[in-house]
């Protein structure tokens, strides 16, 4: 089964994500903050990435950056409290699949995740 | 920059339908129904805001904020009376309340449960603003703290307080029977962009 790596500073928010992706067979890694969500991501190579916007120590625009950089290829979906029409033009722009935001709806994020995990799935 | 009482009405509505959002997602996440009141849109200056403090009372809150940068900038809170802190994180998290309610200890997974509910609940506001202004805002990570609201606006900065634009609304968890309150406080430089920016957006859909 598909391995989805977390990054969100919020335990709170972590424990929702990974209840919600547990129930659906997922297996999940995590990170609390980008710049070591970044090293999980070279170590790892899960198969799909969830991260937080606003955290320490590399935020989520920071991480879209880096892993573009890089020259990193897993599917990134961005979830977040930051609803503003331009927060999400620079995400799918630095690379996300896809933008959504919180609170967390299972509904939405489990159809996201699996068409990210279909080859070349776009949102 | 003299303020019309129109502007004053404009960023009323702004604050409205950004209030409206974060009211939607409050709905959302708790189950319930909020009931909105019209915010209360005033400008003052340090000394008249000071003497507002001093009269608002010692009512202590759980109170979660953000400053916001970019296009205009300032902080905005999300505050609850502390003792219903623990109803709201029960009613989010699905945890069944325990016998002694208010007296359980308030820990830090319970503050870090409630700076995402605020953050969430904020972003929800500040963002619907920005949208509408087609602006954008970069934002702090979430603090919180438990203060009267004295001690709330005490912590705003300086730089933000030379003319002080207050934004407060209330929002009624109708099932939970808790009521809160979303603080936006901005400095007169920002104000004024803000002004500008709504005049523009007006010119623009009157053309």
């Amino acid at each position: 089964m598909s391995t989805i790596l977390i990054i969100d500073d919020s335990s709170f928010q972590r424990t929702l994500i990974r209840k919600t992706l547990t129930n659906e067979q997922f297996t999940c890694i995590e990170a609390d903050n980008g710049r070591l969500g970044l090293e999980m991501a070279e170590r790892e190579s899960p198969d799909a990435i969830i991260v937080d916007l606003l955290m320490p120590d590399l935020n989520g625009i920071e991480f879209l950056q880096a892993i573009q950089e890089k020259g990193i290829t897993i599917p990134v979906i961005v979830l977040t409290s930051d609803i503003q029409d331009a927060t999400r033009d620079l995400c799918l722009k630095l690379g996300a699949r896809s933008f959504l935001n919180k609170p967390l709806r299972p509904d939405d994020l489990i159809p996201a995740i699996r068409k990210v995990l279909e080859p070349s799935g776009d949102i | 920059m003299e303020i019309a009482p129109q502007d004053l009405d404009g960023i009323r509505e702004l604050v409205n339908i950004g209030v409206g959002k974060g009211a939607g997602i409050l709905s959302e996440m708790t189950g319930s129904t909020i009931e909105l009141t019209i915010p209360e849109v005033s400008i003052y200056t340090p000394d008249e805001f000071g003497q507002l403090a001093s009269q608002i009372g010692t009512e202590r809150y759980s109170a979660i904020s953000l400053d916001f940068r970019g296009a205009f900038s300032g902080m905005a809170y999300s505050i609850i009376p502390a003792d219903s802190a623990h109803i709201l994180i029960d009613a989010i998290t699905g945890e069944e309340p325990s016998d002694n309610g208010a007296e359980r200890p308030f820990t830090s997974i319970h503050a870090e449960t409630l700076k995402e509910i605020g953050n969430i609940l904020i972003n929800g506001v500040m963002g619907s603003i920005t949208n509408v202004l087609k602006s954008q805002l970069t934002y702090s990570l979430p603090s919180y703290c438990e203060a009267d609201i004295p001690s709330l606006i005490q912590k705003v900065g300086q730089e933000h307080r030379e003319a002080i634009l207050l934004a407060e609304t209330h929002m009624f968890i109708r099932n939970l029977n808790i009521e809160g309150k979303i603080l936006m406080i901005m400095g007169s430089a920002s104000f004024e962009i803000l002004v500008e920016r709504m005049r523009e957006i007006s010119r623009d859909s009157e053309a």
